[in-house]
C-alpha cells in the first residue's frame, strides 16, 4: 500500500481527538471462487485478516457473526458507512462512502466538543441528502473487488445487469 | 462456475450467487433501518484480533465511525 488511503487519512487526524473508527466485516456480497460465501467462523474470520491486509484497514477491524445480526440492524448494504456521536446517536448515515462529506461532520463533532466545552448550548439541526454518483463504482473498485472475487462474480453481475435493461 | 447442487440455497444472509433480488430493494431497507437523531443498536462484536468491542462502552467519551466492509 504506497499512498494512504481518505479513511485512514481521517483516521489519523481524529482518533487521538475524542473518536474512534472501526470497519465491521460483513457477508461477502459478490461471492466468487477465490472469496465465496461464508460457511464457517474460522473461513469469515481469515477472510476478514485478508480483507484488512488488501485494503490496508487501519481502523479496529470487527466481525459480524456469521449470520449478520448487527449488518441486518444497520441496513444490510455491503458499504454503508455510519458516524455514531458520543450520546450514542447516529449523526450521519451513507449508502456510499464520500470522504468530503465525512470530514465535514467529523469537524462539526469536535467543534461541538469544543463549543460545549466553553459551555455553549447546542440543539441539533438536522439534514437530509441525496448524492449523484457514477452507476459504474468510481476508481476501478468494482473490477477490483470482482478480479478479487473471481469470474462467478463477474458473471452473476453481468447477469443481473441484462436482466435489468431488458 | 460452481455446480448447483453445491450451491446451498438455505442460507440467504450468505447467499453462493449475486443475483437480482439482491440487488434491488436493499436500499429501501438501508433508508427505513435508522434515521439521523435515533440511538445508534448497541452491539458487541470480537476484533479480528479477539477482543471484544461493545458500542454502548464509547458513550459520553468518543464519537464513532462505522465502515461496513468486505472484499469483494
Amino acid at each position: 500500500m504506497g499512498e494512504v488511503s481518505p479513511l485512514n487519512k481521517l483516521y489519523a487526524q481524529y482518533r487521538e481527538r475524542g473518536f474512534e473508527f472501526f470497519t465491521i466485516y460483513v457477508r461477502e456480497p459478490h461471492p466468487g471462487e477465490n472469496y465465496g460465501a461464508h460457511r464457517s467462523w474460522e473461513q469469515k474470520l481469515k477472510f476478514a485478516r485478508d480483507c484488512r491486509q488488501q485494503d490496508g484497514i487501519e481502523s479496529v477491524l470487527l466481525v459480524d457473526d456469521l449470520d449478520g445480526p448487527v449488518h441486518r440492524a444497520y441496513g444490510s448494504l455491503p458499504n454503508m458507512i455510519y458516524i455514531v456521536d458520543k450520546h450514542g446517536k447516529i449523526a450521519y448515515k451513507a449508502m456510499w462512502t464520500d470522504h468530503a462529506e465525512l470530514a465535514s461532520v467529523l469537524a462539526n463533532l469536535k467543534l461541538a466538543d469544543e463549543f460545549e466545552a466553553k459551555g455553549m448550548r447546542l440543539k441539533p439541526s438536522y439534514t437530509e441528502k441525496i448524492n449523484y454518483i457514477p452507476a459504474e463504482y468510481a476508481g476501478g473498485l468494482r473490477d477490483k473487488v470482482f478480479d478479487r472475487a473471481g469470474p462467478q462474480a463477474w458473471a452473476d453481475y453481468k447477469n443481473v445487469f441484462a436482466a435489468k435493461s431488458k | 462456475m460452481a455446480k448447483p447442487e453445491s450451491r446451498n440455497i438455505s442460507d440467504s444472509y450468505n447467499y453462493e450467487a449475486f443475483s437480482r433480488s439482491e440487488s434491488a430493494g436493499m436500499s429501501g431497507e438501508f433508508k427505513a433501518a435508522l434515521r439521523a437523531g435515533e440511538d445508534a443498536p448497541d452491539f458487541e462484536l470480537p476484533t479480528v484480533d479477539g477482543e471484544k468491542v461493545r458500542l454502548s462502552a464509547f458513550r459520553g467519551r468518543k464519537h464513532l465511525l462505522l465502515e461496513f466492509g468486505s472484499i469483494t
